[in-house]
């Protein structure tokens, strides 16, 4: 008899202190069945602006005999209260039953690595884009969001750059405070040629700062020159964004704030061209802006909090065949009509 | 640290009730088809009792003879609670279990949902050494099952 209460004070125990315990991404429901005899609606009359979606490919145990699910990261700038019943999703054409959740609910932490330019094409704006980090580190500490901000400032190269002279080559992710400090001491260098290795320098933020498990994970690229590539002629440019897509989208969001000069001066360039990095960005679900004319940037204004506050995700069960695939998400409230589109996309 | 604390706890309240340690492996059948394995430790006998059980799911049989421990992060966590019937020397038992998510880099863990948990039954062989045989699924609160199921064996030590 001891025994049996004993063993049941332990079980209700364990449940209750693991039930306080919420830092793993989980399940948040039960995701309901596919809706049957349903037709895609037409993408006339939906605009594809300031709608975002992603995969979420951030890794996490799947149970034993739970079925898998996709995770689809959905953020509408400035709407913060989405309901499913505003949505429908449809992978490779077909309706799919899904639950909605406001990401912050299953990630309550967000990371953020500012990928900084200094080189000295960056001299006219360089004050303005850390006054412009200085308060955006203010803004999200006042948020009361669980924060931490990196710094990696690159030109040519990356950790550390190569015409400018610091203590620390990066901040790795740190309080708002420490970013602000870390970028006081930031300048305009040299940088040499037009393009610079802003493609280092993002993988060298994926792969060398400590993200945090459970965090919302986001880079922010302030930049006003294209990218040099793996196979451009240089020594030091060590990626292609074909080799790239594959570690970030999923993973990360990649938000862009670009100086308008060539190519940035163009909005409805190709963004597929081996030194443009707004397709990181664009593929990641992230946030394209452009600053004024003279490189003042306002991070505050890029969209960030508002994006992180707007960001549900989507689960569903994936029942297609298909290695690729294609999801569709559709939201109407009221006379507001979205569309977004990911194709070619693997869970 | 609480998180800690409530670990050891357990484990040295269940360790001091005495009785079965084990390693088991199994499949899945339906969802992923993934095979498994784990080990469990607890109070299995007549009644009602407790046992704290570790699974790792694998991708495929061939990763069983590549397996990197250090590279392990995820690992399922389920304390079950058994009602076993005697029978002879063998033991027929069913087990419900909160599924759990821990995360051995940070040592930190989740309750995968509020509204899915693990339903077993089992029957096991011996004593001293023991062998088992279960099966195992997911239901909802509403005691629907999500249609998966998995099947294991294994063998440890009672005492």
């Amino acid at each position: 008899m001891r025994k049996t209460l004993l063993s049941m004070v332990i079980f209700i125990a364990v449940f209750f202190a693991l039930y306080s315990c919420q830092n793993i991404p989980t399940a948040p429901s039960i995701i309901p069945k596919d809706p049957t005899g349903t037709t895609k609606p037409s993408v006339s009359g939906y605009s594809a602006d300031g709608i975002y979606i992603s995969v979420d490919k951030i890794p996490a145990l799947l149970p034993l005999a739970v079925p898998d699910y996709v995770k689809i990261r959905l953020s509408i700038p400035g709407v913060e209260n989405i309901s499913a019943s505003n949505l429908r999703v449809f992978e490779d054409n077909k309706e799919q039953g899904f639950v909605l959740y406001k990401e912050s609910t299953a990630r309550n932490k967000l990371d953020i690595a500012i990928i900084l330019d200094v080189t000295g094409s960056m001299g006219p704006s360089i004050n303005g884009a850390k006054n412009s980090i200085i308060a955006f580190a203010n803004a999200l500490k006042e948020s009361g969001l669980d924060v931490r901000i990196g710094i990696i400032p690159y030109d040519d190269y990356v950790n550390p750059p190569s015409d400018i002279d610091i203590d620390l080559p990066y901040l790795n992710l740190s309080s708002p405070d420490d970013a602000k400090e870390y970028v006081s001491e930031l300048y305009a260098g040299d940088g040499g040629d037009w393009w610079e290795n802003l493609y280092d320098a993002i993988m060298f933020a994926a792969t060398a700062l400590e993200w945090r498990p459970g965090s919302q994970r986001s880079m922010i690229l302030i930049t006003d020159a294209p990218a040099h590539y793996k196979g451009d002629g240089t020594s030091y440019a060590h990626f292609t964004k074909a080799e790239m897509l594959p570690k970030l989208v999923g993973y990360f969001t990649i938000h862009g704030a670009f100086v308008p000069k060539n190519p940035y001066n163009n909005p409805d360039a190709d963004l597929t061209l081996p030194e443009d990095p707004r397709e990181l960005c664009q593929k990641t679900g992230g946030i394209i802006k452009y600053t004024d004319y003279y490189g003042n940037v306002d991070l505050t204004d890029l969209g960030i909090v508002e994006y992180v506050e707007s960001s549900y995700i989507i689960a569903f069960e994936s029942d297609s065949s298909a290695n690729n695939h294609t999801v569709e998400v559709f939201y109407e409230s009221g006379a507001t009509k979205k569309y977004a589109k990911i194709e070619n996309v693997t869970y | 640290m609480k998180r800690l604390l409530v670990l050891v706890g357990v484990l040295v309240a269940v360790i001091g009730m005495s009785f079965e340690l084990s390693v088991l492996g199994g499949m899945e059948l339906g969802g992923r088809n993934r095979p498994f394995i784990g080990a469990r430790v607890g109070t299995l006998s007549g009644g009602i009792s407790l046992m704290l059980e570790g699974y790792y799911p694998l991708s495929n049989f061939e990763e069983i003879e590549n397996i990197n421990i250090e590279e392990i992060r995820f690992i399922e966590f389920d304390p079950y609670l058994y009602l076993a019937l005697p029978l002879f020397t063998n033991l027929i038992y069913v087990g419900v279990a909160p599924i759990i998510i821990v995360d051995l880099d940070n040592f930190d863990f989740a309750l995968y949902s509020m509204e899915l948990f693990h339903v077993k039954a089992g029957l096991r062989f011996g004593q001293g050494i023991v062998f088992f045989i279960e099966g195992m699924t997911t239901m909802t609160t509403s005691f629907q099952s999500l249609g998966i199921y998995t099947v294991s064996a294994g063998i440890g030590i009672g005492f």
